[in-house]
């Protein structure tokens, strides 16, 4: 809380309640940022373990398969569509329909994910198809900013390259709300996603419904990665980090230990980058920017890692 | 003895996949305690069988009654009570740990957290015990060879605490003592938990001393229950793998590789276990043994002085050679006594 544009002297953080201006940075603008960044390392923490134990795919999570991208294009069309909306009611209803429109969007790709998923043999096509998936979405809501008013554009080419700092106050209630009745529903899934570890058939046979299962998830994993894409935009690598750090460090795939230890992995990177991205004195660098930097090369030593699993 | 209930009847089942009938007319009943072998070649439906009874596949017609209900009247839940299955194809997930898939097996008796309670843990403590696997407990998934995978799994299933397990080739990956070992558990969880075993395998030889019921089904596409033995003796398990190349040698139950010419040999000595092993070396290089002196063709005789050392003499049209070993004996005959029959 102390790092940013204006240097607050941590001794200070406690009586800062006497100076108004230092007030307002830190309960008006930091203090939201972190939380904001909390959650958000929360939820796409979990919505990258669901996704790889969903898939069966070490290497799926919302920004890699496009499911972030379709959260985009949910917003992008909601905007477009229900301008009047968002102009009447700019806080409360119109981040309700952003996040209902950027969950939609997910959602549905999610579902043909989902779809293409049972049609293929090799889950590293899948990968090739999220890519190719987020590109094609990337291509349409680029033709959409085009053709919407030029006002607009520069917010949503904003808005793509991630960012804490958007939410208010208020509207940390609704993210708080929303990614904590997520993470705890994914807690009590932990025993059935055990199970999908094992496969279809063997979790069938053990007596789980799979396909309700398998709809709650999805439904859930829409939700978070909805929520912080419309409340930060498209955040990488985290998804596909943090799960892979926590079975790393925990040594399991236990979700009941793994959902928890991703969670706070999660929260940790996200408050790491946002502290790296306001440790650059009056320059506020793209949360993005970092993730690619130091994500990056994570993931490379991931996939090195991985070679063996794919050969056998 | 109290007469038992069969757990699975079947009548008139005809099972495949959608349009493609693989099997018909098939009747079996499965009763607690049972070990049966499923047998055939490959492709023939094995697989088909066991996971019609799994439920994967929906049957295609007959009869299918679980505990006095038709198959398709159980709900998910309660059905994983009655039958758990372990597969042949490899768990995706590796990095799970022995103790805690095992305890997946516990699902269908957990509340919606899975939450294990003293019962539950009792019951996966007995399935570690049965298999002798408490020191892989900690152990993740994919540190496993595949013999040990193949008991975890099994255990696992063990704790579902079922009427009914089935295996789908559970004995193909392993080497000779693991495929005995895997069989033996088997055998003892039909006997001690009553619980009934139905598998599909391909390691016959094994199974005919182990087994002592066996479903075959034929190349027609009908399924016979029995005794191996007795398909030996009338014909059936020849038929059943029948292949142009090979012939059934139904004296000591192995296929071997059909050969254009034929050499016949007398054998003659006492009976004893170099008699035994002879006569198999014979067997194995084509030769037709005759186990009396026969005029016309070559005569091995063994001479015993005592029961460590003896040798053989083959002798045909005054030649007589005498040798130590029986790679010896197989060089001399082939070069010095063949005679071919036609």
């Amino acid at each position: 809380m102390i790092i940013g544009p204006v240097n607050i002297p941590f001794n200070e953080l406690f009586s800062a309640s006497r100076t108004p201006d230092w007030q307002t940075i830190l309960w008006e603008i930091r203090f939201p940022k972190i939380i904001t960044a909390f959650l958000a390392g929360v939820a796409l923490g979990l919505t990258g373990l669901v996704m790889q134990t969903y898939f069966n795919n070490p290497l799926a999570d919302p920004y890699i398969l496009g499911v972030q991208s379709g959260a985009s294009l949910g917003v992008a069309i909601g905007i477009m569509a229900l301008d009047s909306v968002f102009i009447f009611f700019p806080n409360f209803v119109g981040q309700l329909s952003t996040i209902f429109f950027a969950s939609a969007g997910s959602l549905l790709t999610l579902f043909v994910l989902m779809i293409l998923s049972r049609m293929l043999v090799n889950q590293l096509i899948l990968l090739v198809i999220g890519l190719v998936f987020g590109q094609v979405i990337t291509g349409i809501i680029s033709i959409l900013v085009v053709l919407s008013e030029s006002n607009k554009i520069k917010n949503f080419l904003l808005w793509t390259m991630g960012s804490f700092q958007r939410v208010s106050s208020e509207q940390i209630v609704i993210f708080a709300l929303i990614i904590s009745i997520g993470a705890i529903f994914l807690f009590y899934l932990a025993f059935k996603l055990n199970l999908l570890l094992l496969g279809d058939k063997y979790a069938r046979s053990s007596g789980l419904n799979v396909l309700k299962t398998r709809k709650i998830l999805l439904v859930i994993t829409a939700i978070l990665s909805g929520t912080v894409t419309s409340f930060c935009g498209p955040i990488a690598f985290v998804g596909i980090i943090s799960p892979h750090l926590a079975r790393s460090f925990l040594k399991t795939s236990n979700h009941f230990v793994l959902i928890p230890g991703v969670a706070l992995l999660g929260a940790i990177m996200t408050l790491a980058s946002e502290f790296v991205s306001g440790f650059m004195g009056d320059m506020t660098l793209p949360i993005n920017g970092i993730m690619g930097l130091v994500g990056g090369p994570i993931i490379f030593i991931i996939l090195l890692n991985y070679k063996k699993v794919y050969r056998s | 003895m109290m007469a038992l209930s069969p757990i699975i009847t079947a009548k008139n089942l005809k099972v495949g996949y959608g349009q493609l009938t693989v099997l018909e007319n098939i009747n079996f009943s499965i009763y607690p305690g049972d070990m049966i072998c499923l047998m055939g070649h490959n492709g023939c439906g094995k697989t088909t069988i066991l996971r019609t009874l799994s439920r994967f596949l929906q049957k295609l017609d007959g009869e299918i009654d679980v505990k006095n209900k038709a198959i398709d009247k159980w709900s998910d839940l309660d059905y994983a009570k009655i039958i758990s299955i372990v597969l042949t194809e490899k768990a995706s997930d590796t990095h799970l740990l022995v103790n805690d898939l095992i305890e997946l097996g516990r699902y269908p008796y957990t509340n919606f957290m899975g939450k294990l309670g003293s019962p539950d843990k009792k019951i996966v403590d007995q399935a570690i015990e049965l298999l002798g696997i408490s020191h892989l407990l900690s152990k993740k998934v994919d540190e496993l060879s595949d013999g040990q995978r193949q008991k975890v799994f099994i255990a696992r299933a063990l704790a579902q605490d079922t009427n009914i397990l089935l295996l789908d080739e559970p004995t193909t990956f392993l080497d000779l003592p693991g495929k005995l070992e895997i069989l033996g558990i088997l055998k003892k969880i039909a006997i001690e938990k009553k619980v009934a075993v139905l598998f599909s395998s391909h390691d016959w030889q094994l199974i005919l001393e182990l087994a002592s019921w066996i479903w075959l089904i034929d190349q027609k596409g009908g399924m016979k229950a029995g005794v191996p033995e007795d398909f030996i003796i009338n014909g059936d398990f020849e038929k059943c793998f029948h292949h142009p190349q090979f012939v059934f040698d139904d004296e000591i139950g192995i296929f071997k590789e059909k050969k254009e010419n034929e050499f016949v040999v007398s054998l003659v000595g006492e009976d004893n276990k170099s008699k035994i092993w002879t006569k198999h070396l014979l067997r194995k290089e084509s030769f037709r043994v005759l186990e009396c002196n026969t005029p016309g063709y070559p005569v091995i005789q063994i001479v015993s002085n005592n029961r460590d050392t003896n040798y053989w003499e083959i002798s045909h049209d005054q030649k007589k050679i005498k040798v130590n070993t029986l790679e010896d004996l197989l060089v001399i005959l082939k070069t010095e006594f063949l005679v071919q029959t036609h």
